[in-house]
């Protein structure tokens, strides 16, 4: 009797014991844990994603005991540069995140061997149920290190009320917008008749480069460098340089919603996930504001190409920690973010596309499930080019996130330097054909000779 | 079932009335002392402090957390403010020297984007500036003048500047935007523009900073405040300026400063602490209500741009009310310039609560077992205290030849003294024995005396005198028999007068009386006689 009394005693005695004491494995409401985040979605807009965030703080975070906590709400190329000197303790660098979200490119920069590998996290099913072509940017050899969040690809966008009055006046047709011949062509005309503004705006110029000589059957990265030779460059780069040195296309830094609040450009190609930027009126110099209305087409392209288009889109890293709670709490959140219903909600506000194969086939097949007429416009301009288009996504390399960059600033200077010597040059009276072909052909030279420096 | 201590006592009373073993006696008693130990020592480290109760600590935490946030609240504003001096200053000359330069009064710069232009290109670098130098997430200035006026709505012109990127620190790869402003200031510097940017600021949209235009104000130094917290338009972000008029020639031309958001209060002014929620707020006074900018891991579930809290004294805390739930904490009035706020530390009432509540279950838990402990500990120790002692009075019963020694010199000495008293009883048992012996003898040899002398008596008495003797006995008087068996009894005259309390005649005259019914002549013969008589009594009664 006395035996069963003690080992009675001790049991309850080691119970009340390790009651007491936390299971320092395990996510407990009692006990949260906080994920600092940076990301991309909103910038200093009514960020989406921030609302959602709240949502899961203040659902299956509370639950969980998880707290994410956004500290930085920024754009895809400052948080690049801000990982990057944070990862290398860079003096003046901020504290790296828990969470952040960002182009592939930065694993490179960063170290594989730092970020959480999320096929650890994730059930086989789980992982199944993304679309399986947008996993393969954030596979690193065997890690999962970037899980997809949403995904965009490029239109067209246009600020149809002033384009109506230029077309009013000079006869160009709409239909100018969805080839890239016609459209340097018009950017030019614009140029004339706006007396010197440009027209149009390339985001991206690597982008451009890139899915148009594929377009074009060439490749505009060979062995981790940019191929200047072949004729498929030449053909992408003449009619976008002679806009650039005439002045229709715009080749200065900043973003052309920047250019798009100002009137200062009223067509740009870029990310799906411009629309959020690309507000309805246009503010002029002496502070008086128009309404506009925005056409959103697909994304322009060659005459007599197989049309291709980049396909991407920043997802979810998370720093792996010696804390088992922060990498669990991680992979709560991203479970929540990229499923099915919150992921939808979250793409169609900011104009990204679904990266669950459920989400996906269901928006593009019902574009009517979005409200919002103008991103309804959107999600149609992207249900067009599914099927007829081919999706590229960024090649990987050595070197890779330097490139990128200096490819566009090259552009971006040397352009704008010609185009400056071209209105100084025409306007001393010298023949403009002759000194746009010397111009466009000096230009190339100094592209290439800056990407060799 | 309720234990009433008087119900207690009595079955206290009853235990100690009912005989306990020896072993359960120990056990209660080292029990009682152990239980008196842990109640003396947690008085003793309650009274000296080393024990805390929950509450005590928190209010220390919240006490520790307000004292630092007020520090570093006071010397970040009073920083701010004295760049923001620094920074009206600048602005005054900028402004003075270009319109000096052209001849121009400051009202001339109304409707001329040019020379505003020009001052915002101006300003920049040291809006810039100031803005990198301080715990801000921005900077600004407005002038009280406008590119146009034949708006319907009222506008200040100026240049707003806010970081695109926040963090806790501000740090060199924090690049900033342009928020209101001319877009060509931000072409110019290769900066953006802010999603949500306008050219200039609409009146009515920072109301205190607007007030401060109309304001007679000596200096920049005697003229700042900061303001309460404002809804940035079409953004998701709050924020409060800290305000400076700028002067020209005495005349308040417009107001700069810096910002802080909500965000970035919320980096700078971390409330970390894992064991309690805490919250640090900035709030200012509206109609008898308080808000402001939260900070600390729980204060982002709070909806800080649109609660107001109610203040109330609670016990050694204040009492905060507003949105879904409430809060406990401390407060401390700050002055920022003109302005009034209170620095608040505070935290969830609802975990406040279930913080003491699992602290006292942990207490009563730990004090539950550490008194099974403490039981154990006592029924053990009385145990293996007891049980040799229990042994050794087992051995108590066994013969001593069996005995060993049970290693405990008390009851080892208990052996020998019992030892000891048992030889000594033998031998005092055998020397009894002896004399027994002896007087069983001399008894024997007493009694075959007397038969010799009894067998003489009867030869030498009178036969017929003494069964006269005896046959007249019955005749005495009750008085007379009376005399007669003291005589017997071998008591001498005087003892017989005390007895009966008679007087010498008195007796003489019953000895007479017995003399003569029983026909002897002496007291001796009268006892040779009774002797005689006993004797056959007793042989006959066997």
């Amino acid at each position: 009797m006395k035996r069963p009394l003690a080992c009675v005693l001790i049991l309850l005695t080691l119970m009340m014991l390790t009651g007491c004491q936390q299971n320092s494995d395990q996510l407990s409401g009692s006990n949260p844990v906080t994920l600092t985040m940076w990301h991309v979605y909103g910038s200093q807009t009514e960020s989406p994603l921030n609302i959602l965030i709240d949502e899961f703080n203040s659902t299956v975070g509370t639950k969980n005991g998880i707290f994410i906590s956004v500290v930085s709400v920024t754009n895809t190329t400052d948080i690049d540069a801000a990982l990057i000197a944070s990862a290398n303790n860079e003096p003046g660098s901020a504290t790296l995140p828990d969470l952040f979200t960002a182009y592939p490119r930065v694993v490179e920069k960063i170290g594989a061997d730092r970020l959480l590998d999320w096929s650890k996290y994730l059930s086989q099913e789980e992982i199944a149920s993304y679309v399986p072509y947008f996993l393969t940017e954030g596979q690193f050899g065997d890690q999962l290190l970037m899980l997809p969040i949403a995904k965009s690809t490029e239109l067209c966008f246009v600020n149809k009320t002033i384009f109506d009055r230029f077309a009013a006046d000079t006869g160009v047709s709409i239909k100018s917008m969805v080839d890239f011949d016609a459209l340097f062509a018009t950017c030019n005309l614009y140029y004339d008749w706006s007396e010197g503004q440009t027209m149009f705006q390339i985001n991206d110029f690597y982008h451009y480069f890139l899915t148009n000589t594929a377009s074009l059957g060439g490749t505009f990265i060979v062995d981790g460098k940019i191929d200047f030779s072949g004729d498929a460059f030449q053909r992408v780069w003449s009619p976008m340089a002679r806009a650039g040195i005439y002045g229709g296309l715009c080749v200065q830094d900043g973003y052309a919603s920047d250019r798009w609040k100002t009137a200062e450009v009223i067509c740009n190609v870029g990310s799906t996930a411009g629309i959020l930027y690309l507000r309805d009126y246009v503010t002029y110099a002496d502070n008086t504001t128009e309404d506009i209305e925005t056409l959103i087409l697909p994304y322009p392209a060659f005459a007599d190409t197989d049309p291709a288009v980049v396909q991407r889109g920043s997802g979810l890293f998370a720093i792996r920690s010696t804390d088992k709670r922060k990498n669990k709490a991680a992979a709560v959140f991203a479970r929540w973010i990229t499923g099915g219903e919150h992921n939808v909600e979250f793409v169609t506000q900011t104009g990204y596309l679904p990266v669950t194969q459920d989400g996906f086939e269901k928006l593009l097949d019902d574009t009517g499930l979005v409200e919002n007429n103008k991103y309804r416009m959107l999600y149609d301009a992207v249900s067009e080019m599914y099927g007829e288009y081919t999706f590229c996504v960024l090649p990987r390399y050595d070197g890779a996130s330097d490139l990128q960059p200096a490819f566009e600033k090259a552009v971006k200077t040397t352009l704008n330097t010609a185009h400056e010597e071209y209105v100084r040059r025409t306007a001393a009276s010298e023949d403009a054909e002759t000194v746009m072909a010397e111009l466009e052909t000096w230009a190339r030279a100094e592209v290439m000779r800056l990407m060799q420096e | 079932m309720q234990f009433r201590p008087g119900v207690l006592l009595k079955m206290f009373r009853d235990a100690r009335q009912q005989s306990l073993s020896l072993r359960w006696k120990l056990a209660v008693w080292l029990i009682m002392l152990g239980c008196t130990l842990v109640v003396l020592v947690f008085f003793v480290f309650n009274l000296i402090g080393i024990v805390n109760p929950i509450e005590r600590q928190i209010e220390t935490m919240l006490f520790n957390q307000l004292d630092r946030t007020v520090s570093d609240i006071r010397h970040d504003t009073d920083d701010l403010a004295a760049w923001g001096i620094s920074l009206s200053d600048q602005l005054s000359d900028t402004v003075a020297n270009i319109l000096q330069e052209r001849r121009l009064s400051f009202d001339d710069l109304r409707n001329n984007p040019d020379l505003l232009n020009e001052i915002q290109q101006e300003a920049y670098n040291q809006i810039y500036t100031h803005m990198q130098l301080t715990t801000s997430s921005g900077a600004f200035y407005f002038l009280d003048t406008t590119v146009n006026d034949a708006l319907p709505e009222t506008y200040y012109n100026g240049l707003y500047l806010k970081y695109a990127n926040l963090y806790a620190e501000n740090t060199i790869h924090n690049k900033p935007c342009v928020f209101r402003g001319n877009s060509g200031v931000a072409r110019r510097n290769s900066i953006n523009l802010y999603s949500t940017w306008q050219l200039e600021s609409m009146a009515g949209t920072f109301p205190q900073a607007e007030a401060l235009l109309g304001a007679a104000v000596q200096s920049p130094a005697r003229g700042y405040l900061l303001t309460e917290v404002y809804a940035l338009p079409d953004s998701w972000e709050y924020v409060r300026l800290l305000c400076v008029p700028v002067l020209l020639n005495g005349r308040t031309i417009g107001v700069c400063g810096f910002e802080i958001s909500d965000l970035y209060f919320r980096l700078v002014y971390p409330a970390s602490n894992e064991q309690v929620p805490m919250i640090c707020a900035l709030l200012t006074e509206t109609d008898g209500l308080w808000a402001g900018q939260l900070a600390g891991q729980h204060a982002s579930t709070i909806d800080s741009a649109h609660v107001r809290f109610s203040i109330q004294n609670h016990g050694r805390f204040v009492q905060l009310s507003g949105g879904t739930e409430g809060f406990i904490g401390l407060m401390q009035e700050i002055s920022v310039g003109t302005s009034q706020h209170r620095v608040a530390v505070m935290m969830p009432t609802r975990q406040y609560e279930q913080i003491v509540r699992e602290s006292q279950i942990k207490t009563a838990a730990f004090l539950f077992v550490l008194m099974l402990l403490l039981i154990g500990a006592c029924v053990f120790l009385s145990h293996r205290y007891v049980n040799p002692i229990l042994r050794g009075l087992a051995q108590l019963k066994t013969e001593e030849a069996e005995r060993q020694a049970t290693r405990i010199p008390e009851i080892d000495d208990l052996f020998d003294f019992l030892s000891a008293k048992d030889r000594s009883h033998e031998a005092e048992l055998a020397r009894l024995h002896m004399e027994n012996a002896d007087v069983q003898r001399e008894r024997e040899r007493a009694e075959t005396a007397l038969s010799y002398l009894h067998a003489a008596v009867m030869q030498e008495v009178n036969q017929e005198a003494y069964a006269l003797f005896c046959s007249n006995l019955c005749t005495l008087t009750p008085k007379e028999r009376e005399v007669f068996d003291l005589y017997l009894q071998g008591r001498k005259g005087k003892e017989i007068q005390e007895i009966l309390n008679i007087s010498q005649n008195t007796l003489k005259y019953h000895n007479k009386n017995i003399y003569d019914k029983l026909g002897v002549s002496s007291r001796k013969e009268l006892l040779k006689y009774a002797t005689l008589m006993q004797k056959d009594a007793k042989e006959d009664g066997l």
